[in-house]
Parts: C-alpha cells; structure tokens; sequence
C-alpha cells in the first residue's frame, strides 16, 4: 500500500464527494476561461470586422477636401511595381432617401470606384454587373436600414465639392448639396467589400458603391480622387515615398501659365486662395516670386460717388508694371475707367468698402482709405483679367446679374455702366493696392495669396521637380495612413470584454470555489476519524495534509481541465446575450467564437491554484484538531460563544459611521461618491451581521422561551455562529451587491431639463452629415429657413466637427483619431450646461473658460492648445488622465497637441475631445460649417415643431433633430447593459451560492445526526426533524437576503430620492426572488436528502 | 401500574449485506409493566440490535413486536413514532444533548414530539421536578457545556422520563461515566423503576452493572435466555 494507492483508493471510496468538489473546480474554471474566450472572442470579431472592412487595403493617401489626380495612382503603382495597383476611390458623405422620401439614413458613405477597388475584396474580383455604366450598389447593413432592394430607387444628396471651404471669403453659395437618382443593381456583402470604411468603427457605414467616372462627373470632379489605396503589404514607407515622387502640380490643384512677355510664369490654384507652403516652395526655386491677392470690393467710394462690386488686387512691386516700389501702404492705383467712374485724380482719396468672413461665416463689413498713386488704363502694362483667380459664383459668369459670390449682392446699386464693364473686362481688376495693404485686409486662415508671378531660375529642373524637392502632400492636409497598423491597434487596444467578464463574474466564481470548499472540508469532515488515526499511527499533520491535498491536486487539476470544456458554453451564452439581450454593450458586431490556447492555460492554472489556495485554508482547521478527538469524533458542546460584546461595538460603530458616510455631501458621479456608497453598503451589511449575532444570541438567554419545534431549531443558529453569520454575511453581501449596483444604471430623461445634467438641460440634439454654414440664431438665418415663425424661444449652439472616430463607449474599438468639436467658448461658458467633474484649475467660474487659451508651443516647438472631454471617453477609450496630451496633425501636416484640461460628466458630448472654435479654425481651416447641434429651450414639447421643422428644413443636409435624452440613453445604455450583465452573473453567482447554503445544511445535519437520531428515538418524525432544520437554515438565508436588500435600499437611498437614478425593480425583483426561493427549496431538498439516512445509524455504532 | 408492555413474538433479524447471519433469531420475550432485567453478552451478538427493536427504532425481518397491546408492523412513520415519544423512553451510551439547549430545554425537547412540535406548559413544571429528583434542580439553567459527565448523562435519564413513557430503554447508559457515577445512574434507574412502574431493560456488556440492575438475561446466537 503506497500513498499514491491510498490516495487513489480514497478518491474511489469518496466518489460522490469528490465528484462534488471537481464539480466545483470545473464550474470556476469554466467561468474563468469562459470570460477570458469572451474577450478573445470580441478581439477576433473586431480583427474579422477590420478585416472585412479593409480587407487587401494596406497604406493609404487620404485627401479629405483636397483631390488629386486618379492618374497619380497609376503613377504610384509604376514606381512601386507591386502586383496588384494602387486604387483611386473618391469618397464621400450624403443622405440617401427611398420610397418618395418616406425612409431616409443619414451619414452614407457615396464611394466612387473603378476596377482596381475589386482587386482588395475578399472575392479579388468585380461583383457581378460591375461593368455595365449604370451600376450602382449598396452595401447589406444599408439595405437593410433603409429597406431597399435590387431594382428600388435611391435618392442620393451629396455637397458638391468646392473649390475652397464654404467658410472662406467669396467662397460661393452655401446651398451645394445635389440630388441624384439611381436605380439600385446590387447589394454587396461583406466578401465583396461590402462593409468598407477607412473608419476604425465597428458598426458598418451604410455605403453607396458608384462607378468611379460617374460619380467624378456628378461631382464635377473629373479625373479627380481623394483617396489613393495600395494594397496589403506594401511598406507605408515605400507608398508614401513613391507618392512623394509621383504627384505633379495637377495633383495639388496648381496650373501654371506665361504672363507677359518676360517669361513670367503664374501659379494659380483651383482652391483659389495659396497654403503658404506653396508660396514658401516656390521660393526655393525662383528667387523672384511675386504673391498676388485679388479680392471683391463691395465699393470703392470717391467724392463723388461709388463703383460697386469690383475686384481690386494687391500685387508686391516685382514682376508687373502696374505697381512700382514707389507705391506707399495706403496708395492705390485705379484704372482708368475706375477713375473716369468716380473722377478721382491722382492725390484724391477714395475708399475700399469689403467683407471679411467672421467665425461662423458671418460676414463683416470693414473699409480702408487709401490715396489714389496713378491711374493707369485697362490692357495696358498687363492690367487684365489673369490678375483675378477664379472665384465660384463670380468668374465665369456670363451677366453680371447672375453673381452668387456668398455674400449678400444688392442688385440695386449694379448700374448700367458696371453691366458693360463686366460685359467688356469681366472679373478684371479695377485698381491695385500693395501686397502688404491687400494682405493687411484680406489674408485669411485659407491663405494669403490668391496667385503667385515668379520667373523659374534657369537651373532648376521641371517646376514639378523643384516643387517636390521642399512641398509634400501632407504640407496641403492630405494624410498616408496605414491601415493596417491602424486596426491591429484599434483591435489590440480595444475594450477588453474578457477581463469585463471575468470581473462580472466574481461572484460566480467565488460561489463555485466556496462550494468547491465547503464540499472539500465537508469530505474532510466526514474522514476526521481517518485523519485522527493517521496522526495516532504516526503520521506528521504535514503528510497527512499532504495526502488530502493530493488528493485535492488531482481533483483541481481534472476539475480544471474538464470546466475548459465547459467554458465553451459559457461564451457561447455570453456571446449569445450580446447579440441578443445585451446587444446594446457592443452594438453591430456579428460575434464569432474564437479561442487563444494561451487563456484557457490561464483559465487552468489560476483554477488550480485558487482550488488548492482554498481547499488549503479550509482543511487547516480541520487538521488542527487533536487526533483523540478526531478519532472519537466525540461531540463538541462548545457553543463559539466568546463574542465579547463586538457585534454590539460593530453595529453602533457601523451604523454610526454609515450614516455619517450616507449624509456627507458628495460630489455627484466622482470615485469618492462611489467609494462612500459601498463603504456605506459594507457598514450597513456588516451592521446587520451584528444585529443577526446579537439577535441568535438571545437564543442562549434563559428569558428564551423555547416553545415549538421552530423555535429549538432557530437556537441551533448559536451553535456554530460563525458559520451562521457567514452564510447571513455572503447572502447579505452578494444581494447588496447586485441589488445595489443597479443603482448606478442611467436615465438620461431624468432631470433632463436641468443644467448639469448629461443633456446640458438642452431639449434637442441634432448631427449633419453635410456641413450647415448659416448662422440659425441670427435674423438672416431664422428669415431665410423660416425660424422666425415660431412663438417658441429658443437658441441653436453649433458645434464645428473634424473628421474623426467616435471615442464613445459605442465603439469597441480604440479610436485612433478622436473627433474633436468645437463651439464659441464665450457663449457656453455663459450657459455652462454640463457637469465638470474634473478641472486643471481652482475651479472658479466655467469650466468652459479654459478652453480660451491661445495655443503655446512646448519644447518641441509643437502647438498645443486645451481641450476637455467627458471623464469616461479619457479613462476607458484613450487611457488619458487630466493634463495628457492627445496628439493630432494640422492640415499642413504639423502636429499639434490637444491637453486635456477638463473632465465632463457624462453627456451626450461623450466621444468628443472639445476645443476652441477659434483653435479649430486655426488648425482645420478646410473642416467648413457645423454638423453638430443644440437646441437650448424652455421644454422638448415645446419646441417639437422647432425641431421637426428644422430636420425638415436640413433634411438633405442629414440633418436630425432629436431630444437631447434619447442621445444620451444611446451611451447610457452600454453601462446599464453592463450591469445588467454584472446584476445577472451576480445574481447566477449568489443563486449558486446558495448551493452552498444546501451544502451547509448537510453538515450541520451530519454534524448532529447523533442528537437527531435520538430525537428519532424520542418520538420525533423525520418530517418534524426536517422542519427543525428548515427553520435554522431558511431563518439564516432569508434573513441575509432581506439585511442585503435592505443595507442596499438604505445606500441608494439618497441616489433614488434626489431621482438621479432608478432601479430595475423587475429584474430585482427576478434575480432576489430566485435566490430567495433558490435557497429556500436547495435547503429542502438537502435537508430531505441527508435526513432520508438511517439517523439511528450513528447511535448504533456507539 | 401493570401488565405487558411489550412482547416480542418470533422475532428474526438480519440485515441485507449478510442474510445469512441471524442477529436475532426467533426471539420470544414479554416485558410487563414494573419489570427490570438486565440484557448481556458479548460484543456483536446484537444486544443494541434486540434494544433497537424492541424500543421500535429497528423493524424485525420477521416476527412480530407488540407495544402495550399495539402490534408496531405495517405502522407508518407517524404511528411508530407516536408509539415512542409516548410509551418509550430511551438513554443511550452518549447523551447526545443539545449544546446551545439548557438542561431544562433539553428534557423538554422530547414533549415537541408529543404535542405536535408545541412544549405544553405542564410540562416545564415536570421537568423541573424530575431533574430536581435526579439532583439537579439548581443546574436546570445549565447549557451542557457546564455539566459534568455524570450530570449530562442524568439530564438524559430525565430526558428518557418526561413524557412518562411505560417502558425504559438503556443502552450501554454508563459507557461514557466513570464507576462512581455509573453506580449512581443505575441506582437512579431502579429508584425510577420502582417509583413510576415502568419497565426497565438495560442493554451493557458490563456484568457487575448487570447485576446491578437485577434480572440478567444473556443473549447467545440469537436467543435470549435467562441468566
């Protein structure tokens, strides 16, 4: 007979046991590894999701507003000599309506492609039909939004693109957006790159597939892209450098023509105003560069009168024989017929009358008197028409009545003579400044150049050459990215559902190991006399406890292996509620099972090593009764009954203290609020405990009338009260747990109307998928779409938008980029809508405030300006504490800083990093308009028809009006999905736990099957005895259930009353009931099942 | 008090591992009210066997056990203990009290099973009296735990005694107690006897406390035969 042998032998002999204590094991680790493939499940479906989404695609040229040649990628592909070309894809952002406008989605993705698109799809190939002209596709998730099929109709609305930014001077009208029709011809799945989108966001973009040429041609873009994809593995290095050596002036938007007879050559660019880069590169490669910046003067007043509407250009005194160097600041010269018009002479002054554009496109009149220098005619010394760039709206129209320059244009004050000057000279200038005067008026954030003279220096190469050599695409705002990288980060980084689960499923975990436990020590128990011998025959407590836990490793190491297993199912039904019930905790991912080998060796060790960390500390004290007693088994009369007086100490203290924490005054939503509340939660249950053992210990007192069956069996409470007081205490503190904690579940339409809560106190929330530009709290604005009928008072706060990834809780994935918003700092400071819960000041005034500082540069020279966001956007999706910068590139390719200097509250601007309009402006110039709104009034009914009418009004600009809290529900439904998770597997935890309490039972039973059998023998029926029993056990359950549910009624108490919060009472109720009934019926049936033995059984072997 | 209160007729026992070792076997005893004998033999010849059906806690494999006129075969549960917690009263080897019970409460407990899980109130009255009558009037207060060997198993006789039964069962009752205190108890068994008329047998494989008891019958392979 070996150890092993009887190791072995023991486990056969205690089968049923010991089958209960791997049933334990098995269950933690299925748990365990269960949660962990959860999170390995997610990752995949994110990786798949990012697979499916940019599939073959590996670095990319993103041109955002600036388009480059389609041909450039043909460049590209030569240079790069790669299998498979470099894709040219024009994409956009619409509206699409079907059915007569009755079913409309906003925010679609309009994607321009040609052949080469196919050759990154799952498939490799064109789908079916690709080739016929009027091909048009959508993608599965939009057909499936919008309800449309093959062969239904689509009405697609898309901003024209402009020339330059709609929030620049002269820019054109604002209205561009334009329909059209096409007829659907198919719908395209995921293999066929359905699901495309350069976005590192799970939820799949609705998109419109159009052919390449068509859609240039819709846009009137021909031959132009803005966004250029290689394919998987090129080096992003490689791309970009091939890139750097293949672009020419067409692909930055630049043309060059002779002017003059001296070789003088001028750029222009079809964005109208110059980047300054430009201006800068061209200087490396001619020493004579002369800016020109031509404008629109909405008067040029003499003393005699007034010529309205004409162009005046300020040039510096080179390259032209218009202005001379003898030119002062305030020195003008005026064409002839300029002068003739308002007969001024040289010496007379006149004035320039102009608008500038302010932020939110409001226009600005401003005039500056100048001294007439010369007069010059018309056609002469170059005065003609190439001085003027082509403004849209203004340059090639036919009649002078037919002007849209984006700026109010009174068609009074066009006389007969100005007809006729247009019909003649057109958009020529009608005088000239200097350069500095004109800049000193009309340079903006677009440029300060409208064309640029130089003459190239004989030693340079092509004009391409030598732009290339200092001008890079990333200078203009166009961006490489590189994909790949980008998702396996979005993906890496992602939330972490495995460690959500796990975390969620403590009390199952620590259910299944007390079980396991409890069923070990019991086993133990039973053996006492076995262990007692082993010490009389001269085996050290050491060996001993080294054959159980042989004994024990053998159990945790097959428990642990067979619950792999069983975790299976585990993320299975995990998997299932996500997609199910608890879809809204990671919306539109198609979940797919997968495994990393490495979690379940995770999931194995830490279950056998916890299995054994437990079973050890239950059996030392069991081993460390004497070997006499254990061998007798004699009956222990001690009753534990050496409280001292503590649980009277611990339940005034408790209660005491408790209730000082609950009343304290707090700060809503901060740690510390969340800390009182379960320290008030622990008080109250360790307060409860307290009363529950003075309440059995009343038991003892000789005023306790011991007058029914009941009443004897409560008194057995005193006999092991540790053991009572545990199973009140865990019953106790899980109820509390799960009970309480769904007090911190979120109802974003309570208090919605209040400033501070997460709506602002706004009734109306409101994104555009296109830009809006007009300013809808002025008079022109509520005139011109209407506002001005209603009664109702209300207020729009716009807010500019970049292109960027929601950083919310909606997406899974870690942004890369997150979209930053930007609003008129001074206005919201005013209202101070949100709840800061964080501020890198002494916190006087608005939080809002901070956001006013200028940008200053840190040692490295990088700007960098203050932004907040909301504290769980920093915390969870960017890792990012108070006063850590986020990093972004301007359009001119620098970098810049964002520091965070400010934590909001939840609210439904989570997701955003805000900042600045002024600091916006500076660094996105291109990004034009606001997409995203607030209506500030006095309720959501009120101002219905406001709303309504406003996303009726904007429709085709994707524009809709919401109530503030339906947005705010959106977030807060991913936390109290969360919860309802944990509330769930807590509740499943503590319902298992009172497996436990069954467990308990049969202890306490065969611990006393002695006294019990004699109680046979007095006359008593196994019915009477069951009923003795019960009435110990369900007293102890019961009475934890009801202290935990109570303990947590008294924590959220303030939270309810003051209607921050309000409980989920159905599934309270569900999961308490369940435990409450759960132990009531585990505790009958463990007590029918040990006293069904023969009791008398003990006594016999006496 | 007199008359038969309990009679064994023909009574065989074995147990289902082993049909073929008769523990009892064809057994024929009559026990009247007053009487009190003694039951030795060896250890394993089935003394605590024959008590066990004899006080109803064990059913016969064949034969017939009669208490006070009442024949226990084909009874349910409920009848059977009914029987006990009224005719039968039972000390065994350990006294198997209730630690967190006083000495009063533990005698007490066996009126729940009488009064349907209800202690009537004349019965806390004759609890006190019988535990004065056994010396223990000032410890009835007393939880076990500060009883000594001899007073424990005293509050077992009590308990054995409250609801009056007719028939005193003893198995091995001075295992656990030392000579002084064994002589003691079974004196306090036959001043029991003698005073409430009941039947008293004891169960011992201790001859001296045999004899003490009087009567000795002496069980051997299954019979029972007079000493």
């Amino acid at each position: 007979m070996s150890a092993v042998r009887l190791v072995l032998n023991s486990l056969f002999h205690y089968r049923w046991i010991n089958l209960s204590v791997l049933a334990g094991v098995a269950l933690t680790s299925a748990i365990l590894s269960g949660a962990l493939v959860v999170g390995d499940s997610v990752k995949e479906s994110l990786s798949r999701n990012a697979d499916a989404r940019l599939s073959k695609i590996g670095p990319v040229l993103v041109g955002g507003e600036r388009y480059v040649t389609a041909a450039l990628a043909d460049r590209i592909s030569d240079r790069l000599d790669w299998e498979v070309a470099v894709a040219p894809i024009l994409q956009m952002e619409g509206t699409a309506s079907a059915r007569g406008g009755g079913r409309r989605i906003n925010k679609v993705q309009i994607l321009g492609i040609d052949d080469r698109f196919w050759n990154f799809s799952i498939a490799g190939e064109a789908p079916d039909g690709f080739e016929e002209d009027r091909w048009i596709a959508i993608n599965e998730p939009m057909a499936s939004r919008i309800g449309v099929e093959v062969g239904d109709t689509l009405i697609v609305r898309l901003e024209l693109p402009g020339a330059l930014s709609r929030d620049a001077p002269l820019s054109g009208e604002s209205e561009q957006t334009t329909p059209f029709t096409a007829k659907v011809t198919s719908v395209l799945g995921s293999s066929d790159f359905g699901l495309f989108s350069l976005r590192a966001e799970q939820v799949p973009p609705s998109t419109i597939f159009v052919k390449l040429s068509r859609l240039q041609d819709f846009l009137e873009q021909p031959g132009r892209v803005n966004v250029l994809a290689a394919p998987r593995g090129v080096d992003p290095a490689a791309f970009a450098a091939a890139t750097q050596a293949a672009w020419d002036l067409e692909d930055v938007q630049l043309t060059v023509s002779s002017v003059g007879d001296a070789g003088v050559q001028q750029m222009v660019s079809s964005r109208i105003f110059f980047d300054e880069v430009i201006v800068k590169a061209l200087r490396q490669i001619s020493s004579s560069v002369a800016p020109v910046l031509t404008y629109l003067a909405t008067g040029i007043q003499g003393a005699d009168g007034e010529t309205p509407y004409s162009m005046v250009s300020g040039v510096a005194p080179a390259l032209n024989g218009i202005v001379d160097e003898d030119l002062p600041k305030n020195g003008i010269v005026l064409s002839d017929w300029l002068a003739d018009d308002l007969n001024a002479a040289v010496g007379d002054d006149v004035t320039l009358v102009y608008n500038v554009v302010g932020t939110g496109r409001a226009l600005i009149e401003q005039s500056r008197a100048f001294k007439v220098a010369r007069v010059a005619p018309i056609g002469e010394f170059g005065w003609d028409r190439s001085w003027t760039p082509e403004f849209p709206g203004i340059f090639d129209v036919e009649d002078l009545d037919d002007w849209e320059p984006g700026i109010p244009i009174d068609r009074d004050r066009i006389r007969d003579k100005d007809d006729e000057f247009w019909d003649e000279y057109r958009a020529t200038p009608k005088a000239f400044v200097s350069l500095t005067a004109a800049q000193g008026m009309w340079a903006n954030r677009f440029g300060s150049a409208t064309a640029v003279r130089f003459v190239p220096n004989d030693t340079a190469g092509s004009l391409d050459d030598g732009l290339r050599q200092s001008l890079h695409l990333e200078d203009l705002g166009m961006a490489y990215r590189d994909l790949t990288a980008e998702a396996e980060a979005a993906v890496a980084n992602s939330f972490d559902f495995g460690a959500l689960f796990a975390s969620m499923s403590f009390f199952l975990v620590l259910a299944a190991l007390i079980l396991a436990g409890l069923v070990f020590v019991f086993g133990i128990e039973q053996r006492s006399s076995q262990i007692g011998l082993l010490l009389a025959l001269g085996f050290t407590r050491r060996r001993v406890r080294r054959i159980f836990l042989a004994e024990a490793v053998i159990l945790s190491v097959a428990g642990a292996a067979i619950g792999l297993l069983g975790g299976y199912l585990y993320t299975r039904l995990a998997l299932y509620g996500m997609s199910g019930v608890w879809q809204d905790a990671a919306a539109g991912i198609e979940f797919v099972y997968f495994l990393r080998p490495l979690s379940l060796v995770i999931a194995f060790g830490i279950t056998v090593v916890v299995a054994l960390i437990v079973v050890w500390l239950a059996s030392k004290r069991v081993m460390a009764v004497e070997p006499s007693h254990l061998i007798s088994g004699g009956e222990d009369l001690s009753l534990g009954n050496s409280s001292k007086g503590w649980d009277r100490i611990v339940l005034i203290v408790s209660v005491l203290v408790g209730l000082t924490l609950l009343f304290v005054p707090k700060e809503a939503g901060t740690m510390a609020e969340q800390g009182m509340f379960f320290g008030v939660g622990f008080l109250f249950t360790a307060a409860g405990v307290a009363a529950c053992s003075l309440f059995i210990r009343r038991f003892l007192q000789p005023s306790y009338a011991l007058t029914s069956l009941g009443a004897l069996g409560r008194q057995h409470t005193v006999r092991r009260r540790g053991r009572s007081l545990a199973v009140v205490g865990l019953m106790a503190a899980g109820v509390f747990m799960v009970t309480a904690i769904n007090s911190f579940r979120l109802d974003g339409t309570r208090g919605a109307e209040r400033r501070g809560a997460g709506t602002g106190g706004f009734a109306y929330v409101g994104e555009s998928t296109l830009p809006i530009y007009e300013d809808l709290n002025g008079e022109a604005g509520r005139k011109k779409f209407g506002l001005d009928d209603f009664d109702e008072d209300f207020s729009i706060y716009p807010f500019r938008v970049s292109n960027g990834e929601d950083a919310s809780c909606l997406n899974l994935n870690r942004a890369q980029r997150p979209r930053i918003m930007a609003t008129d700092v001074s206005r919201i400071a005013a209202l101070d809508p949100f709840s800061f819960m964080k501020r890198d000041d002494d916190g006087e005034g608005s939080g809002w405030t901070l956001l006013s500082a200028s940008p200053q540069n840190d040692e490295n020279g990088v700007p960098v300006i203050p932004g907040i966001i909301d504290q769980n956007t920093a915390t969870y999706a960017l890792s990012k504490g108070l006063g850590d910068l986020v990093t972004y590139e301007t359009v001119s390719g620098d970098s810049f800083a964002v520091r965070i200097v400010g934590f909001l509250d939840t609210s439904i601007l989570q997701g955003n990093l805000l900042i600045s309009e002024e600091n916006f402006i500076q660094f996105f110039p291109d990004a034009g308009g606001y997409r995203f709104f607030l209506m500030d009034a006095d309720t959501v009914d009120s101002s219905d028809p406001v709303a309504a009418h406003l996303t009726r009004m904007f429709g085709d600009l994707g524009l809709e009006m919401r109530p503030t809290s339906d947005l705010l529900n959106e977030f807060n439904a991913v936390q109290n999905t969360y919860l309802s998770i944990f509330s769930t597997l807590g509740g499943l935890g503590i319902f298992l736990g009172t497996l436990g309490l069954a467990i308990i039972v049969g202890r306490n039973v065969l611990e006393r099957r002695g006294q019990l059998g004699v109680m046979q023998s007095m006359g008593f029926t196994r019915e009477m005895l069951a009923r003795m029993v019960l009435s110990e056990h369900w007293f102890l359950h019961v009475f934890g259930v009801i202290l935990g549910f109570v303990a947590a009624m008294i924590a959220v108490a303030p939270k309810l009353s003051s209607g921050a919060s309000a409980l989920p009472w159905a599934l309270l109720g569900g999961i308490n009931g369940a435990v409450l009934l759960g132990g009531l019926i585990f505790c009958w049936l463990a007590a029918r099942v040990v006293l069904r033995g023969d009791l008398l059984d003990s006594i016999r072997r006496e | 008090m007199s008359g038969e209160i309990l009679r064994l007729e023909n009574v065989t026992k074995w147990y289902e591992s082993a049909p073929e070792r008769k523990i009892l076997e064809g057994l024929n005893l009559s026990v009247s009210a007053g009487e009190r004998f003694a039951i030795v033999g060896p250890s394993g010849c089935g003394k605590s066997t024959l008590l066990n059906v004899m006080g109803t806690l064990d059913i016969p494999s064949q034969g017939e056990v009669i208490v006070d006129g009442i024949s226990v075969a084909g009874l349910g549960e409920k009848e059977v203990a009914k029987i006990r917690s009224e005719k039968i009263g039972f000390i065994f080897q350990m006294h198997h009290l209730l630690p967190q019970c006083t000495a009063l409460e533990n005698v007490l407990v066996p009126t729940l099973a009488v009064a349907g899980g209800v202690i009537p109130a004349a019965a806390s009255e004759r609890a006190r009296m019988l535990l004065d009558r056994v010396g223990l009037a000032d410890k009835a207060d007393s939880q076990p735990g500060q009883l000594s060997g001899g007073e424990r198993q005293r509050v077992a006789v009590v308990r054995a005694l409250i609801n009056t039964p007719r028939l005193l069962l003893a198995d091995e009752p001075t295992g656990a107690l030392d000579e002084d205190n064994a002589g003691n108890l079974i004196e306090l068994l036959g001043e029991l006897n003698e005073s409430e008329g009941l039947a008293l047998i004891v169960v011992t494989h201790d001859r001296q406390v045999a004899e003490s008891v009087g009567a000795i019958q002496a069980l051997n392979r299954g019979k029972i035969e007079l000493v």
